[in-house]
Formats: C-alpha cells, sequence, structure tokens
C-alpha cells in the first residue's frame, strides 16, 4: 500500500499549484493589484478545496472517481466520472503547449518540437510508471530547492536597486472591479479548481486527519509565494510591462545582473518552471491513470500509462497554432466551459446530496 | 503539425466552445460502456 | 525484467551525445556583437537604424600613443534605412556574414529628428522581439545618433563603452528604457532621459593628453537631459536644471552643492556633497484646487569651505544648513519654473504624483484637465538638509 506523508503532501500540492504561474504571473489584468487578486484567490480557494476535503471525509477511503457512482448511482455516476480524467488529461495537453512555445522561446530555439516534448513525455511516462509514491517523494525532494531558488531570487532582486514600491501604489486605484474579474472565475479556478485531483491520491496519505490542515497551510504558502513574486515583477517591471507581457516572470529574471557580470538569468527561471510543470504535467496524467484505473477494473496500470501519455502528447502538440489562442482560449473560454461545470457545479451537487444522504441516513 | 479540426484546438474552442463539452460527454458515454461491462 | 549489461551500455552511450547541448549552440565566432543602437529619422520619414557592432579581434589591442595609423576601430557601425526597426535590422543584416545578437547591448540613442516626431513606434521592437533590450539605457541624441554611435573615443574603444559608463554614473539622470516605457504609460507622468551630445574636446577635460598629431575635435558628453510632452521630444534641460529635476524625480544620488556666504558674514563658498536623498510628496487636491509640496531629505557633508564659517561651532553649521536648503530650493524652483512658465507643459510628470495620491479624482476630472491646470499649480518647496558630516577640519585655513 502507498503511504504518504503529510510533508510530501504538502510539497506535492504546493508546487502542483505553483504550475505555471511561476512564469506567467497570476491577474496581469488587475495590473498593480494583481498580488491582492493572488491572496483573494487563495483565500477563496482555499474554501472550495475545504469543500473537497468534506466530500472525502463524507466517503472515507473513497476517491474522486469512486464519489459520483456511489452517490448517483451507477447509470448517473460513472458517466460523470469519466469526465474528470478526459478532463485531466486535456489539462495536461494544456501544459505540454505551455512547454512548446516557452522553450524554444527561451532555451532551445532550433530543436524541433517533436524532440523536445517527446523527451519530456518518455521522463514522464517512465516517471508514472515508477508508481504514486515515487511521484511523492521526488516532490518532497525537490520543494526545498525550488524555494531556496525562489528566497535567493528574491533576495537578488531585492538587493538591486531596481526596486521601487511607488509601482504598488496607488493600492486599487482603479478599483476594486478589475481585481474581481481575474479573481472570478479565473483565479480561483486555476490553481485551486485544478486540486480536485488530488482527490485522487488523498487516500494515500498515511494520517487522514492532517487533509484539511495540510492543504490550508499549503494554500497559504502558495498564494503568498505567488503574491509575493507578482509584487516584486510589479515593483520592478511597472504596471505596464508586467500587463504587456506575456512572460513577466521571465523578464523579471532578465534584470537581475549580478555585479554586471552573470546576466540574463532567465535560462534559470525556465529551468524551474519546467520543474513546476513537469510535475503538474505528471500529476495530471497519473490521477488520470488512476481513475481511468478504478472506473475500468485494470490491473496493472501499464497500458492506461501508455494510453494516456501518447494521447497527451499528441493533443498537446496540435492545440495551439500559436500563443495568443492558446492564452486566449485559457482565460477567457475553459473556465466557463469545462472549469465551473466540473470544479463547482458537479461538486456541489454531489456535496448536497453527500449531505442531505447522510442526514436522512442517521434519522432512519 | 495537423491541420485537422479537433475540439480541444484553440482555435476550434474559440469557435465553438461547447465542441469540446460535447466530445467529452459522447467519450465518457463510450468509455463508461467499458466500466458497465466491467461491473458486471 | 533482466537488462543485459549490452542493452545498458548502448543506452549509455546513445545518450552521452545528447546531453552535449550541440544543438542550437551559437558560437562567438559566428555572432556579431551589437553594442549600441541607434535610431534616427530619415528627412523621407523612414527610420535609420544604426548598429554598433563590436569587433573582438580588435578590442584587445592596447592604444598605442602616436600609432593612430591604425584607423580600424574597434567598433563598426552599420546603418540602413527601413520603414520599420525589423526591416532595417534585416538589411544590415545582410551586410554581416555573421548573425546580429542583441544581448550585449547596452545602450540606445535616439536621434533628436526621430524623438520630436513621437517616440512610441520605435519602442515595441525593443519589448517584444525575442532578444529583448528593456534593460539599455535610452539616451537622446542632439543631433544624429548615428554621429554619436561613429565617435571615436580615447580612453575606451567604443563609444557605446563611454555612453554606458556616464549613463550609469550618478552624477546625471540616468533612465533605462523599462523605466521610460513606465513613466510614459503611467497615468499623469511623463518620460524624462539623458541627453548625449558631442561636445568640443578643449572645454571638456575628458580629452586627457591628447596627443598634437591628432586632432580631436570632439568628446562625448552625457549631461542634462531630454523632457518630453507625452512621448514627443520638445527641450532640452541643461545640467543645472537636470539637478533640479533629478530631486524632483527621487533620482538624486551625487551632487555636490555649492551655496554662496554673503559678503556680510565673510563671504566664500561652501560646498557639500550630497548622501543620500529622496523627495516626498504632499498634495492637496480638493474643492480649493491642487497645490504641491516638495518635500526633498537629503543628508549632506561640507567638503569644502572658503568662507569664514566654522564647522565646528552648532550656529555657523546651522547657518550653513540653511544656505544649502536655500541652494537646493533655488535648483528645484529653477525647474519647475522652466516647466511652468517656460514649457507650459508638466515636463516632470507631476499628474503622476496627483494621480498616486488621489487616484480617484484623478480619474474622473484631472486627467483630462491636467495640461490646462499645471502651469497654475503652486509648487511649494520645502527642503529638509541634515548636514552629517563636516570633513576632517573644522575651521577653515586662514591667515592670522
Amino acid at each position: 500500500m502507498v503511504r504518504v506523508s503529510g510533508y510530501q503532501l504538502f510539497a506535492t500540492t504546493v508546487l502542483f499549484q505553483l504550475g505555471t504561474t511561476v512564469i506567467f504571473g497570476f491577474a496581469s489584468p488587475a495590473g498593480r493589484d494583481a498580488w491582492i487578486a493572488m491572496l483573494l484567490s487563495a483565500f477563496i480557494g482555499m474554501f472550495m478545496i475545504l469543500g473537497y476535503i468534506a466530500l472525502m471525509n463524507m466517503m472515507p477511503g473513497l476517491s474522486l472517481v469512486e464519489w459520483f457512482p456511489k452517490q448517483f448511482g451507477p447509470w448517473l455516476g460513472i458517466p460523470i466520472a469519466w469526465f474528470y480524467p478526459l478532463l485531466f488529461i486535456y489539462d495536461a495537453g494544456r501544459g505540454i503547449s505551455d512547454l512548446k512555445e516557452l522553450v524554444p522561446l527561451t532555451l532551445l530555439p532550433g530543436t524541433p518540437t517533436w524532440v523536445i516534448l517527446g523527451s519530456m513525455m518518455l521522463v514522464i511516462m517512465y516517471f508514472l510508471s515508477s508508481g504514486v509514491e515515487v511521484i511523492f517523494r521526488f516532490a518532497g525532494l525537490l520543494f526545498p530547492i525550488i524555494f531556496f531558488l525562489f528566497v535567493a531570487e528574491i533576495l537578488l532582486l531585492l538587493g538591486s536597486r531596481n526596486v521601487h514600491f511607488d509601482n504598488l501604489q496607488p493600492l486599487l486605484g482603479e478599483g476594486w472591479g478589475r481585481v474581481w474579474k481575474t479573481v472570478w472565475p479565473f483565479g480561483i479556478l486555476q490553481t485551486f479548481g485544478e486540486t480536485i485531483e488530488f482527490a485522487m491520491l488523498w487516500s494515500f496519505l498515511r494520517k487522514p486527519g492532517q487533509l484539511a490542515g495540510i492543504n490550508i497551510i499549503a494554500v497559504l504558502v502558495t498564494g503568498v509565494t505567488i503574491a509575493v513574486f507578482d509584487m516584486l515583477a510589479i515593483m520592478v517591471l511597472g504596471e505596464g510591462v508586467f500587463q504587456r507581457n506575456i512572460y513577466p516572470l521571465l523578464v523579471l529574471l532578465r534584470q537581475l545582473s549580478i555585479s554586471d557580470f552573470l546576466d540574463n538569468l532567465d535560462a534559470l527561471g525556465v529551468m524551474y518552471f519546467m520543474t513546476t510543470i513537469f510535475l503538474k504535467i505528471s500529476l495530471h496524467l497519473m490521477t488520470a491513470v488512476l481513475a481511468i484505473q478504478k472506473l475500468t477494473s485494470a490491473k496493472s496500470l501499464r497500458l492506461p500509462i501508455l494510453i494516456v501519455t501518447v494521447t497527451t502528447l499528441w493533443i498537446g502538440s496540435n492545440m495551439a497554432r500559436n500563443v495568443t489562442d492558446h492564452i486566449f482560449v485559457g482565460t477567457r473560454i475553459l473556465p466557463y466551459n469545462l472549469w465551473i461545470p466540473l470544479f463547482i457545479v458537479i461538486p456541489a451537487i454531489l456535496l448536497m446530496v453527500a449531505w442531505i444522504r447522510k442526514k436522512a441516513g442517521t434519522a432512519l | 503539425m495537423s491541420e485537422y479540426l479537433w475540439p480541444w484546438q484553440s482555435h476550434v474552442f474559440i469557435l465553438h466552445p461547447w465542441a469540446i463539452s460535447i466530445m467529452f460527454i459522447v467519450l465518457s458515454l463510450l468509455l463508461s460502456m467499458i466500466s458497465w461491462f466491467k461491473k458486471k | 525484467m533482466q537488462v543485459k549489461p549490452v542493452i545498458l551500455s548502448m543506452m549509455f552511450f546513445l545518450i552521452l551525445p545528447l546531453l552535449t547541448g550541440c544543438w542550437s549552440k551559437v558560437e562567438v565566432n559566428d555572432v556579431a556583437i551589437v553594442t549600441a543602437v541607434g535610431l534616427d529619422k530619415t528627412d523621407k520619414g523612414k527610420i535609420q537604424l544604426s548598429l554598433e557592432l563590436a569587433v573582438p579581434r580588435l578590442l584587445g589591442v592596447t592604444n598605442q600613443s602616436g600609432g593612430e595609423k591604425l584607423e580600424a576601430k574597434a567598433g563598426w557601425i552599420l546603418s540602413a534605412e527601413g520603414e520599420t526597426i525589423l526591416e532595417a535590422y534585416r538589411y544590415i543584416q545582410q551586410k554581416v556574414q555573421r548573425k546580429i545578437v542583441f544581448y550585449h547591448s547596452k545602450v540606445i540613442v535616439i536621434g533628436e529628428k526621430l524623438a520630436r516626431s513621437g517616440v512610441l513606434p520605435v519602442l515595441d521592437f525593443f519589448e517584444r522581439y525575442k532578444q529583448s533590450q528593456i534593460k539599455s539605457h535610452i539616451l537622446f541624441a542632439k543631433g544624429k545618433a548615428v554621429d554619436i554611435l561613429e565617435y571615436n573615443p580615447v580612453f575606451e574603444k567604443l563609444s557605446s563603452e563611454i555612453m554606458r559608463e556616464e549613463a550609469k554614473s550618478k552624477k546625471n539622470v540616468s533612465v533605462r528604457l523599462l523605466q521610460f516605457m513606465d513613466m510614459l504609460v503611467s497615468p499623469g507622468n511623463t518620460p524624462m532621459a539623458a541627453r548625449v551630445q558631442l561636445i568640443p574636446a578643449q572645454t571638456d577635460k575628458n580629452s586627457g593628453e591628447s596627443d598634437p598629431g591628432i586632432s580631436k575635435i570632439s568628446s562625448l558628453s552625457v549631461r542634462g537631459a531630454a523632457v518630453f510632452h507625452k512621448d514627443q521630444l520638445i527641450g532640452w534641460l541643461n545640467e543645472t536644471e537636470t539637478r533640479g529635476a533629478m530631486w524632483l524625480k527621487n533620482r538624486m544620488k551625487d551632487a555636490v552643492t555649492t551655496a554662496e556666504v554673503p559678503v556680510e558674514k565673510g563671504g566664500g563658498r561652501i560646498s557639500a556633497q550630497v548622501h543620500t536623498a529622496s523627495t516626498k510628496y504632499h498634495t492637496l487636491a480638493g474643492t480649493k484646487g491642487i497645490t504641491i509640496t516638495v518635500d526633498p531629505y537629503a543628508e549632506v557633508s561640507i567638503f569644502e569651505n572658503t568662507s569664514k564659517l566654522d564647522m565646528s561651532s552648532p550656529k555657523d553649521l546651522e547657518y550653513v544648513r540653511t544656505l544649502v536648503t536655500e541652494d537646493v530650493k533655488a535648483r528645484i524652483e529653477l525647474v519647475c519654473r522652466e516647466a511652468q512658465l517656460g514649457y507650459k507643459k508638466d515636463i516632470l510628470g507631476f499628474g503622476h504624483i496627483i494621480y498616486r495620491q488621489h487616484p480617484k479624482q484623478w480619474n474622473k476630472s484631472y486627467a483630462k484637465e491636467w495640461e490646462k491646470l499645471f502651469p497654475e499649480v503652486p509648487i511649494n518647496i520645502t527642503p529638509h538638509i541634515t548636514i552629517t558630516q563636516v570633513g576632517l577640519t573644522n575651521k577653515s585655513i586662514e591667515l592670522e
């Protein structure tokens, strides 16, 4: 039986939630108040995750895909359950697509796409085959390293003379409007709604009682980290550049120059981005594979892993013609069409049904 | 890269946002049949 | 599954070449390194792009005095015209065998004509292009940018090096493209940047020991500032006015202020060096209209005293403090007057201060009316100067 420690779950959750925001920044439409939008999103997102945990506690030992058949019966529950692995695969494809845009731009301009993505998927496939426990151990190992890099980056930036606190002012000068627009629905759903995937993995936790506590701390850490980076980006780059740039945190790193000699550190940023996105894609796929396993009563994970990996590579490669389309879909359309129903509406209905059932059950 | 039209592709998604939802529903029903079959 | 050692070692050797990272390698020999970019507007309205390329072969050669027959300069200037920067860049690339890279470009010089017609259209390239140069210093040339790039310096090998050193120095405004763009875009703010020009060598001490055989007619100076209205250059500030502007923009770092002691008190001059300075603003924007109060804070040290005042006497020191305060006030007022009465435009970005402290009112009413309101806005300057050090002596030497 796979047993995961509290720290490992924490590390995995945080790195997952950091995901792509370490490069794209968060809530840039909110301008200089983006960091406020982040903190708000974290706060609200936390409640959403607690909702998922409530579901977990109501059906102990069951994972996400098993919830739906249990509450809605096999004829309705199973098709609904299948939505989730499909969504996770699509989300993984989006991650691959992100890589497809970013790596040629910054690290490897000449390398053909299929080499970059293919190698990535091979590693992921190997990673998944090693089992769930390996993923958690990997995250547990990498977490201190990534955070050390973050702290180093923050200190270097603060030490350079480029940080202007004034850029954060006037606080909320443009009002709350644009802050709320980024918080709902995108802000909450992107980082925190996706955490519903973890409901496939929470049953592995050694001490289930810690679940709520760990997630709360994880959300706090994620929220503060991203807010701090947003703040730094705004303080150094100014609101205009922050909003206009597609990869603001990358540009932020470029501003660092250690004694005029060590320059252009954005390559470093791309590397830790690759780590977080590698983990995020792997988690998307691991949870999809586990879901498929549960739904098809498969004995070994080999076949699902293979199918899922190849599918992801395929859809990720031809998903986006260009960055503009990709980001437009990701921020304007995707949240409404897929995420709201699957991360909020259906779980909410589930929660109500389960709760009513429980009440009816105890009454009998 | 292929020029096929699939619902997950960004340009298709923008024009027909509901396409991927339909695809999901169809796929999930198909795949559910595997689950139902296995449960018997 | 037992993996045979043969397969393992085969895989190992297959992977090895992949790890050397040779795929998209860029060798130093294959690139032409741009150290400075110059932009001008031609008479036909096109953009003239000038690139100063570093010739590494000649950079290591020591400058032997008298051996000026070496005509080859370490910096090679290439120019081309185009409708856009990218177009001109392509033309220049055609003239060079190596791939032009912008990674080490530290300076962008914009010619006066282009600046006067509006700088916004040319800025996009530096932000958007893959080898983004928003960290470069931006300088505005009095005259043509290409002339500045062609300048053949004495101490350094490349004119871009001189410009970079000067631009970084704390004695003048130094604005990077990032900051420039930020000022351009922020509500109420106006950009400002350093001015670069060629001046006669005789009046400038930078020419060092010049060999009589050479005629160095000019020297590069990065002093003064360029001021704008929206994105168009409208004028220049000289050195004194720039000092005042630096106080206002909170960029004062290193400066010497000299105050004259009135004859009644003994005459002479006192020079103080500024250590740390920061400028705060207080604004009132209400029914009675807008008032701006500028509070520059600074710590200074007295390093030269040719008056009869005694630096060890608190009374005298206090008097010196008021003199320095008056001096700073006068400088800032000078440039404010220049803005309000001379240009009649907010070239210093006061609007942004109002926006920051009264965002809602700015958005509602002031933003549209700022051009009309600005010349009448009362600006009060109240410097807070602290003298922290007086150097090594107290009284200045004097004859008995």
